[in-house]
Formats: structure tokens, C-alpha cells, sequence
């Protein structure tokens, strides 16, 4: 990314229970039981990398009205990445932890750059992946809790881990304090 | 029905279960259904197991991750283990990835894996025919393409989203012939040059891949979709195309078998099963 680039990640969240956390969630009780997390949220995540201007913020904005594909009203919200204070409907009590997913390679990224490269919102490079969410009980210490998500993250047999398949993904935790 | 036992697993989420069991039927094989939560099927004392295609679980988190967790997937491994027939049809693939019983190099460990389709200019679900040949250090010891012939071409269809087959560092180039089952080629056997022959980018050109034993087999194609001949489009290249076209007239039951047979003939074949016709 050069230096004049600004990258701004978008979490796209469905406004109705996402089945496929609730899934993940009773899974990783049933597997995991010493390190799965007591709540669990599932985000799409977007990461645009934008043309250097001063209307970053608006330009994304055009461009998630645009777009039902990324963001559709009808059934899903979107936040920012790095005002954690927009998220609704959480215990804020808890330990959260957040963990990115991205595959190795990803033609459904590498299509989106394309297709946003040609649009007039000033995109130049777009990368997809998923957001996730891990609450765990308060009171446990940070170090703990991300090294459970990371265990109950990457799948290493049928009994350790899911979230990510470390063949042909990266999972990586998010710092939503440093963003 | 008294031919060998044959467990057809329906997961929530599986749709290809019934026309994947008549096919094992008609080869003579005693094919049942049996959903992914009935204990009372008493599916330890099958001969042979099919994980059918579909959505398991809806792909939630990845396809197949999580009905590779589900306490049925424990028989499986354990029939696995004491040698019995194992198949995994496009969604079953999937499962069987993440399960860690493909490619099987380290017992139990999850070393590869079947990644989003990777195209150039496209991404997503694709839907078409493509030729296959068998690997020639695999077919000879898996059951489920006993009957393939070295060099034979053989036409399916594949309909996925995530079919491109990835293996953990070190496997892609000096394992990945071990245990290559089915390779992507042109029409004629040729190299597939990518797409659209190779339709996803797969590595090694891997359309299906075996544990080393060849036992346990995981294929992206759908062979109980090309079962009968009528399910051949008549547009097809290739010999197959051929008899397709030249077939006109009311059939009788099923009428002649398609290339997809081969594979429920083979387990059948293993068996000791032969179907008079």
C-alpha cells in the first residue's frame, strides 16, 4: 500500500441472528469446551484500500449505497472497523477478541478490485474475509482468551479447531484498539 | 436387497442422497439413506460408505467443516481405519477434507484443503462437464475406480463453488501424485492448460484425491449425475457424446448406463458384486 493510500475496513453484520455463528458456536461447545467463547459474533469483512483524498469516509459510503452486494439494507448493517462502540447488542463486559480470516488466494477479491477499480469511488484494491467476534467470560485475562480464540480458530484434526483452515487460510487477531 | 451394505449419509443440507443411492442400487449394491443423527441404523456394520453432495449445514463457517465434526463422522473414521469403502461426492469431498481422512499422510490431521474456485475473471459457483483420467498411482488401489482403465477419459459433471484442491506446504509437489485419484484434462486426455479444463485451479489438476491405502476417496465430480446415459448432454465431445446421440427412442427402466456408473460398478466389482444386464 503506498504511503498516501488509506486502507478502511468495513464489518457488513446480518441485523437478524447469523445462523452461521450460532452453528460455529454450538460446535466448538460440543469439541471445544475449555476454549470455546461464551459469545460468538460472524462479520463479512471488507478491506478497501482508497485513493488518498479528503472524502475517504463519504466516498465509502457512495460506494456501500451502491452496492447491494456488499451491504444489503434490507438484512444487514456494516460499522467501521476501529469505533467498536457501534456494535450493537453485546456484553461489554466480557473479554472480546477479534479474529480475521482471509484465504491464501481469493479470485472473489482479486473480482471486486476489478470491478471497484472501475467505479468512480477511488478503490484500488479490495480484500475480503471474515470478522469474528470471540466473548469470553469476564474477567479472563487477555493473553488467555486470545490464545483460545486462536486454538478454536485454526483446524488442525475433527477435534481442534474450525473457524479457518490454515491450508488455504490466514487467521490472524484483530487489535480494535490499535485501529 | 442383499448385495453389500452400503450407507448413503444424509447430512441437513444434502440433496444429492437419493439419485447417489439408486446409483449404488443399480450396480447390485444394498444402498441405504440414513441420516446423520439416527444411532439406531446400526451403521457399523455397512461394508461401504457415501458422503453425498449438497450444502451440509448450510456451508456454515466452510463447507464441510462442520458436519466433519459430527459424532457420525467418528463410525466413518473408524471404518476408514479397518479399510472399508469410503466415498466423498462434492459436498462429501468437503467433508472428508476436513475431516483429515484425505490425503491421511499424518493420521487424523487436516492437510488440505478444497479452497474457493480460482479463475481468471471469475469466482464464485460453476456448473459444467469436464474430463477426467486417472492417476496412475492411485486408480489400482481404489475400489471406486477399479474398473477405470489407464488412460480412460471419463466425462462428469461438477457443480461447486469450492473445488480446488490445496495441500498443506510440502504435499502440493512431491505427495500430491500419491494420492491424485482423478486428474482434470482436455477432451481428448491431453494436458488441461487451466481453465476452462481445469475449472477451478486445482492443484496437480486434482479433480479427486485418495488416503494413501485408496480406501478413503474424495471427488469434486458427480458421478450419480452421469449414472445413465440420458443424463449425458448430447453436446458432449468424446466417445460419451457419441452414444448419447445416437440414443433416441423409449427407454426401458434407467435405460443404458453413462460413464458416471463406473464408479458404483467399481465398489460393486470390489465386492465381488456383478450385475447382469
Amino acid at each position: 500500500m503506498s504511503e498516501a493510500t488509506r486502507r478502511v475496513m468495513i464489518a457488513v453484520r446480518l441485523k437478524a441472528v447469523d445462523p452461521a455463528a450460532s452453528t460455529a458456536l454450538s460446535t466448538l461447545r460440543r469439541t471445544m469446551p475449555g476454549e470455546a467463547p461464551v459469545s460468538l459474533g460472524r462479520y463479512d469483512l471488507w478491506e478497501l484500500e482508497m485513493s488518498p483524498g479528503t472524502d475517504t469516509m463519504d466516498r465509502v459510503r457512495s460506494l456501500i449505497a451502491s452496492y447491494t452486494d456488499i451491504v444489503n439494507p434490507n438484512k444487514q448493517s456494516w460499522m467501521k472497523l476501529g469505533h467498536p462502540d457501534s456494535v450493537p447488542g453485546e456484553d461489554r463486559s466480557q473479554t472480546r477478541v477479534w479474529l480475521v480470516v482471509k484465504d491464501h488466494d481469493d479470485s472473489r477479491s482479486e473480482n471486486w478490485s476489478r470491478i471497484l477499480r472501475a467505479s468512480r469511488f477511488g478503490v484500488r484494491r479490495v480484500q475480503c474475509g471474515v470478522l469474528w467476534r470471540l466473548g469470553y467470560p469476564p474477567g479472563t485475562a487477555r493473553e488467555v482468551a486470545e490464545e483460545n480464540a486462536m486454538a478454536v480458530a485454526l483446524t488442525r484434526s475433527r477435534r481442534v479447531g474450525l473457524l479457518a483452515n490454515p491450508v488455504s487460510q490466514e487467521a490472524k487477531l484483530y487489535d480494535e484498539a490499535s485501529s | 436387497m442383499s448385495g453389500p451394505l452400503v450407507a448413503v449419509l444424509q447430512f441437513p443440507g444434502s440433496n444429492c442422497e437419493y439419485e447417489t443411492a439408486r446409483a449404488a442400487r443399480s450396480q447390485g449394491l444394498d444402498a441405504r439413506v440414513v441420516r446423520w443423527n439416527d444411532r439406531s441404523a446400526g451403521i457399523e456394520a455397512c461394508d461401504a460408505f457415501i458422503l453425498p453432495g449438497g450444502f451440509s449445514f448450510q456451508d456454515r463457517v466452510r463447507a464441510g467443516a462442520v458436519a466433519a465434526k459430527e459424532a457420525v463422522m467418528d463410525a466413518v473414521v473408524r471404518a476408514a481405519g479397518a479399510g472399508k469403502p469410503v466415498l466423498g461426492i462434492c459436498n462429501g469431498a468437503q467433508i472428508l477434507v476436513e475431516s483429515g481422512l484425505v490425503p491421511g499422510w499424518s493420521a487424523g490431521n487436516v492437510e488440505a484443503a478444497l479452497a474457493g474456485n480460482m479463475s481468471p475473471g471469475r469466482s464464485g459457483y460453476l456448473s459444467r462437464w469436464i474430463y477426467l483420467l486417472p492417476g496412475q498411482e492411485v486408480a489400482a488401489r481404489c475400489p471406486w475406480l477399479s474398473l477405470m482403465e489407464p488412460g480412460q477419459v471419463l466425462p462428469l459433471p461438477i457443480a461447486h463453488a469450492e473445488g480446488r484442491f490445496v495441500f498443506a506446504t510440502g504435499g502440493a509437489s512431491s505427495r500430491g501424485p500419491q494420492v491424485t485419484a482423478l486428474r482434470y484434462c482436455a477432451p481428448d486426455g491431453g494436458d488441461p492448460g487451466g481453465f476452462p479444463w481445469n475449472p477451478n485451479g486445482s492443484c496437480d489438476d486434482a479433480a479427486a484425491i485418495s488416503n494413501m491405502e485408496g480406501n478413503v476417496l474424495a471427488m469434486m465430480p458427480h458421478p450419480e449425475r452421469a449414472a445413465c446415459l440420458w443424463q449425458v448432454p448430447p453436446s458432449l465431445c468424446g466417445p460419451w457424446g457419441d452414444r448419447r446421440r445416437a440414443l433416441s427412442g423409449p427407454m426401458e427402466g434407467t435405460g443404458p448406463e453413462g460413464p458416471g456408473a463406473t464408479v458404483f460398478a467399481g465398489l460393486a466389482n470390489s465386492f465381488g458384486v456383478r450385475v447382469d444386464r
